[in-house]
Formats: structure tokens, C-alpha cells, sequence
């Protein structure tokens, strides 16, 4: 006979002994606290501003910051991108810079703030006050073009590009060896908010349906009692003359414009000579002309802001390459420390800055072979972003080059520019086109 | 009696099961916590059919401090109406076709729509409130304002007793369709019965600003605070002017090349 009193057998399971108090309290506390800081803490990207935090340079500021030896290459870690690529002779391997430190990153965030908050129009008067410093603008109010965001591009045997997204700028080009690199541009970001609108309509007239129920007293006289028609009637004239909420409305109120005026673009095909924001001394020769840094950094302001994070990383012949510029500079140099490696520099400016829905941007393009070979078969691919529509005829080269334009499923376009002939070294070339912010 | 003694066996055992259910419930409920804070800036906690100033007074103790922010309003009403912002107990005289007006998220803003072309003597009320704001380049806030637009048919609805909702919002680029539009058109979408337009403005973008058209009317003479909902102080602009130097801008010289060659 078993005891049932008896005690468990101790070797089937232990009893949990009791954890301290301290960390029974230190548990509960640290618990609160998390879930109370965490609601408080903002989303990433939506940095709150606070009291003590400076403004940024200036737009022309290529001397603030000029000793900061920060290079503008992506921090994102993307170990082994190229592996899933259906590539074949083609070489586009990511860059092992190490990523920013935290304070660092909270640098660049702050290069995206505008210098200081300045509201045009009596500002010092403004009956609902003036915020200072100002909030930090957000992506959705930009668009971007350049770069190599997202899937890495990559280049097959018959010359497609897969990996090339929306936004995105790169060349590739043979080498001496049979290799194929890839090279983005940097990324250009112009002001261009767009909206929309969200609509809903209540109709408040159900309550004159249930009022004129009334009208039925009047049908109570036997003459009127099996006549079926006045009451239809009543009610068909109570129905709702508009219901759009039935009628699902069309996204679209307008077409595209089948064209516009034109005149002062056609001037300028004609005279053939750059825009004030792209006649620049690296633009025209490729070289650099220290007195002109700050108009190039005008230019390609935002595109040094946005490519803090988002310029793809690179390395070419499987080795790590380094960027040899500055975090001033607008475009971005990867090579080797063998000199005999090849080298290309790919610049990309815009017109603007901003622009309203309908207005045109030029976009410039400066490519330079700044190594020590020839390159074959350069080939240069935009990828416009949905809202960028191409001008029709407004694709410009400095050198022999085909053109053609592959309209893509999402309403954007792919830009291609072939190279005739071969790219010495220390060869250079400029595209220009054109482009309708929708 | 072997049953017995499993019983009691699994007696201190649930114990032990139990206080591990509660330690990975708080390990996941940490988790949780954390990925909530992750969470986009939506307004998953606020509905268009909220009360005039709820959504925006909750945005201002939510997420960034946007007290004071004074953001530029463009509204645009049909060619030829008047609008008017409210001061104190009455409405200013107001500008033609469009208003642009600065104005703060929290409060909810009271304008008059008058001349409303072919309706002699017709009057709307509707109310703005913002939510969000944007940050164009310094000194170009007023080239960006947020847009809203008084359509002739929403104010004819409105006029008849029924209640618009407009929730603008900023598009997202990745989500904006390649469609070439107006400066002054801004398309729109119909929430569908049941659907909150605030929901839907979250999905395709950043909801900005609420439109209300419709709903109260004021008695003749009678425009107490309550409808005016205490006439939160208005910057008006002046009309903005044609920027023809943006137009032209980086063809300046080329255009000079080409009449001086």
C-alpha cells in the first residue's frame, strides 16, 4: 500500500525556489520603465527637435564641416548580395566601410534640417508663432533620382540590368580584362510634395425619407387604400439624386496633357551650351576647380544629405574599394589601391532643388574614366522615379552615344545611354535630359 | 495509486510550467512593446469621424512637440467666391478665389464661403484642422503650401444639409501614380461605406489636413465662440504672385544665347 500522503518523489521535479527580492523588484521596475519609454520614444525618421540643437550649414556650405573626413558611401550591411544574382561576368560587391557611430548618424540626420527657420512674410508677427528651430523634413516630401537603392543592380550576358529599381542611376562598363563593373551615381533630391485628397460624403437627406411617411394619412380614405401606385411614388421621390458613395469614383479627374509650351527649351537645344547650375569647371572638363565647390555643393546638395544612408556600397574585383572623396563632394569614386585598376566617376546634378507639380528639372550627368585603362562599351541607365515624366526629345551627349527610352509597367522609364566608342582614360563625357515633375 | 503519485508529481510541476508561461508572457509582451514603438506614425487611434480639433489636439501630445508650428494653408475655392477666416466674433472681409493663411495643428479653423458664382446669397462655414505639417527649403514655405480645395459641387452639397469629409494627405512617392495633373486640380477618392477616410489617407500617404463642409449653420446674427470654436488666431498672406523667374530659371542663359548670340 502506497502512501498518498506521502511526499512527491523528489527526483520527478523539483519545486522552483523563489528569486530574490531584489531582482523580483529590479524585474517589475525595469519592465515599467521599458514599457513606458517605449510609446515616448519617436519613430525613426521622425526626429524631434529640441531646444538645443543648432541648424544646419548653410545650403552653399562647403566650408562648415570641411576637415570632417566622413565618405558619403552607404551603411547598409548587405554580406553576399551579389550571390542570389543571376550575374554572369559581372562584378558589383559591397563595400566594408564600418558603419557610423550613433552620434555620427544623428549628424547626418541633422544635415537633411534646413538652416534655420525663417517664415517669409512677417514671421515675427505671425499670430500662431514660429517654431525654432524647425522640424526635420521627412522622405515623402522628396523625390529622389540616383543611386543604386535597394536590390544592387547587376548585368547580364545580353547586357539586361536586373536589380535596377525605381530612382536609380548607374553605368557599367568593360574593362581591359573582360570584367563588367558597375558604378551609381550619386543621389538627387528635389522638393516636390504632391497630394491628395480622401473624401467621404455623408447624406444626412434619410431623414426627410422618414418624414414624409407622413404623406400616408393622406392615402387613408378608402378610395385611396389599394392603390399601390402613391405610395412607389412617394418614396421614388425621396431617393437620393447623388450617391456617389455607391459609385466608386475613378482615381484619375485628368488625363495626361498631350503637351505644352516649350519655347525657351527649344532655344536652348538650339545654343546647345549648359544651364548656370551645371556650367561648372567638373562638369565641363571634369576637373575639379576649388572655387566652384560651393556651387557644386549647391547643386548636389541634397544629394550628399540623402546619400548618407542610402548610396549603395561597393567594391570591384572582389577586393574592398574606398571612396576618395570628401562627404562635400558630389560624386563618389571607388577604386582600388592598384593603380592600375579602372575608375569611374559618375556626377549627377539637378536644375533644382524644388519644383511644383508640372514644372520641368534638368538633370546632368558628368562621367569621367579617372583610372589608368581604357574602358569598353559604357553604358549609362536612369531609372526615373513614377513622378518624373522624360521630356520627349530633351536627351543630350557630349559624346557619340545611343539613346533609348524602355517605359517600364509602373508608369516610370528607363534612360539608356550606350557609348559608341571606347572611354580613355582620363576621358570624360555629359548627359543631359529633361524632366516633367507630374 | 501510481495515478496518485503522477498527480502530485504534475501538481509541482504545473508550478514550474506556470511560472515559465510568466516569464516568457513578459518576455513577450517586451517584445511586443518594443515593435510597437517601431510602429509607423499613423494614426491607428484616430477616425475621421472624430469631433472637430480631437486629432489634431492628440497630435500635439503625441510623437513630436508641433506646438506653435505655423504652417502655410492654401485654400482654393471656386472662380469668383470670397472666403473669409474667423477674428474674434465675426469673419474678416476675405480674398477671392484662394486664402492663404497660416495656421497651427490643434485648433480647428472656421472660414466663410460667399459669392459663390450663380448662388447669390449662399453661405457654407467649413472648418480646417491640420494634423501634420511639412518642411519645405527655407523661404520657399509659402511657394509649398497645403493645398485644400473648396470644390462648387461639395459646396452645393453642402448647402443642402450634407456633411463632406476631405482628408488631404501628402502622397507617398513610391505609391504616387504617374499621372500628369494641374497645379490647381488635386484628385480625390471616394472612402467607401463603412471605410475611414483618415484610414485611407494613412494608406496612401500623410494625412495633412480635415475638410468639413456641412453640418452646423450659424443663426442670423448669432456667431457665438462655440461655432467659431474660439477663432484661434489666423495669419493671412497676401496672394502669393507668379514666380515667372522659376519657370525660367536654369534656361536663363540659354534663353539670353539665344536673342543675343
Amino acid at each position: 500500500m502506497i502512501n498518498l500522503d506521502a511526499t512527491t518523489d523528489s527526483t520527478t521535479c523539483f519545486t522552483p525556489t523563489r528569486a530574490p527580492a531584489w531582482f523580483r523588484y529590479g524585474i517589475a521596475a525595469a519592465t515599467t520603465l521599458i514599457l513606458c519609454s517605449c510609446r515616448a520614444v519617436g519613430p525613426v525618421g521622425n526626429a524631434v527637435p529640441t531646444a538645443n540643437r543648432t541648424a544646419a550649414p548653410s545650403t552653399t556650405g562647403l566650408s562648415a564641416d570641411e576637415s570632417r573626413d566622413i565618405m558619403p558611401v552607404a551603411y547598409r550591411n548587405q554580406p553576399n548580395q551579389t550571390v542570389h544574382q543571376p550575374v554572369v561576368q559581372a562584378l558589383y560587391m559591397q563595400d566594408t566601410h564600418t558603419p557610423p557611430p550613433a552620434f555620427r548618424q544623428a549628424e547626418y540626420q541633422q544635415r537633411i534640417i534646413a538652416a534655420g527657420y525663417d517664415m517669409p512674410v512677417d514671421c515675427q508677427a505671425c499670430a500662431c508663432g514660429c517654431l525654432h528651430p524647425r522640424p526635420a523634413p521627412q522622405r515623402d516630401e522628396f523625390l529622389c533620382d540616383g543611386g543604386d537603392d535597394g536590390l544592387a543592380a547587376a548585368v547580364r550576358e545580353d547586357w539586361h540590368l536586373d536589380g535596377l529599381g525605381q530612382e536609380d542611376t548607374v553605368a557599367h562598363y568593360d574593362t581591359v580584362d573582360g570584367r563588367t563593373v558597375i558604378t551609381p551615381s550619386n543621389r538627387v533630391c528635389v522638393y516636390a510634395p504632391r497630394f491628395g485628397v480622401v473624401r467621404r460624403e455623408v447624406d444626412l437627406h434619410a431623414y426627410a425619407r422618414y418624414e414624409m411617411t407622413v404623406g400616408f394619412d393622406d392615402t387613408r380614405t378608402p378610395a385611396n387604400i389599394d392603390d399601390p401606385q402613391r405610395a412607389i411614388a412617394a418614396q421614388a421621390d425621396f431617393k437620393p439624386s447623388i450617391h456617389r458613395a455607391e459609385n466608386p469614383p475613378s482615381l484619375l479627374r485628368e488625363r495626361q496633357q498631350l503637351g505644352e509650351l516649350d519655347r525657351e527649351q527649344r532655344a536652348a537645344e538650339v545654343d546647345g551650351s549648359l544651364a548656370p547650375y551645371a556650367d561648372l569647371q567638373v562638369i565641363r572638363a571634369g576637373t575639379i576647380d576649388n572655387e566652384q565647390k560651393a556651387l557644386v555643393a549647391r547643386a548636389s546638395l541634397a544629394a550628399i544629405t540623402w546619400a548618407g544612408d542610402q548610396s549603395p556600397q561597393i567594391s570591384i574585383d572582389s577586393q574592398q574599394a574606398h571612396a576618395a572623396v570628401g562627404q562635400r563632394q558630389a560624386g563618389v569614386i571607388y577604386h582600388q589601391k592598384d593603380p592600375t585598376k579602372p575608375r569611374l566617376r559618375l556626377i549627377k546634378l539637378a536644375s533644382a532643388s524644388t519644383a511644383q507639380p508640372g514644372e520641368e528639372i534638368e538633370f546632368t550627368l558628368r562621367f569621367d574614366n579617372i583610372g589608368s585603362q581604357v574602358m569598353g562599351n559604357v553604358t549609362i541607365v536612369d531609372h526615373l522615379t513614377s513622378r518624373l515624366e522624360y521630356v520627349p526629345d530633351s536627351a543630350k551627349s557630349s559624346l557619340d552615344a545611343d539613346f533609348s527610352l524602355e517605359p517600364q509597367s509602373a508608369g516610370s522609364a528607363v534612360l539608356r545611354w550606350e557609348i559608341k566608342a571606347p572611354l580613355e582614360a582620363g576621358q570624360g563625357g555629359i548627359l543631359q535630359f529633361r524632366c516633367k515633375v507630374l | 495509486m501510481t495515478t496518485e503519485r503522477t498527480l502530485r508529481a504534475f501538481d509541482a510541476c504545473r508550478k514550474l510550467v506556470v511560472g515559465k508561461l510568466l516569464r516568457a508572457a513578459l518576455v513577450g509582451l517586451l517584445l511586443c512593446a518594443s515593435a510597437q514603438a517601431q510602429e509607423p506614425p499613423v494614426h491607428w487611434l484616430h477616425a475621421g469621424v472624430m469631433p472637430p480639433g480631437a486629432i489634431g489636439r492628440q497630435r500635439l501630445i503625441r510623437n513630436v512637440p508641433l506646438s506653435g508650428f505655423c504652417q502655410p494653408v492654401a485654400i482654393r475655392a471656386p472662380q469668383g467666391a470670397r472666403i473669409a477666416a474667423a477674428a474674434g466674433s465675426a469673419f474678416l472681409q476675405g480674398q477671392k478665389d484662394q486664402l492663404l493663411v497660416g495656421l497651427s495643428i490643434g485648433p480647428v479653423y472656421r472660414f466663410r464661403v460667399t459669392e459663390i458664382p450663380e448662388h447669390p446669397g449662399l453661405e457654407v462655414f467649413p472648418t480646417v484642422e491640420l494634423v501634420d505639417h511639412l518642411s519645405p527649403p527655407p523661404g520657399q514655405e509659402l511657394r509649398f503650401p497645403i493645398p485644400i480645395e473648396l470644390t462648387i459641387d461639395e459646396l452645393l452639397l453642402a448647402s443642402t444639409g450634407r456633411f463632406i469629409t476631405r482628408v488631404v494627405y501628402l502622397e507617398d512617392p513610391a505609391l504616387a501614380p504617374a499621372i500628369a495633373r494641374k497645379h490647381e486640380e488635386q484628385p480625390w477618392i471616394e472612402a467607401q461605406p463603412g471605410e475611414d477616410p483618415l484610414a485611407v489617407a494613412d494608406h496612401l500617404g500623410r494625412p495633412m489636413a480635415i475638410l468639413r463642409l456641412g453640418g452646423r449653420v450659424p443663426l442670423e446674427g448669432q456667431v457665438d465662440d462655440g461655432f467659431l470654436y474660439g477663432s484661434p488666431p489666423v495669419q493671412v498672406y497676401d496672394p502669393p504672385k507668379p514666380d515667372f523667374a522659376t519657370t525660367t530659371r536654369f534656361h536663363g542663359n540659354q534663353i539670353e544665347h539665344a536673342i543675343h548670340p
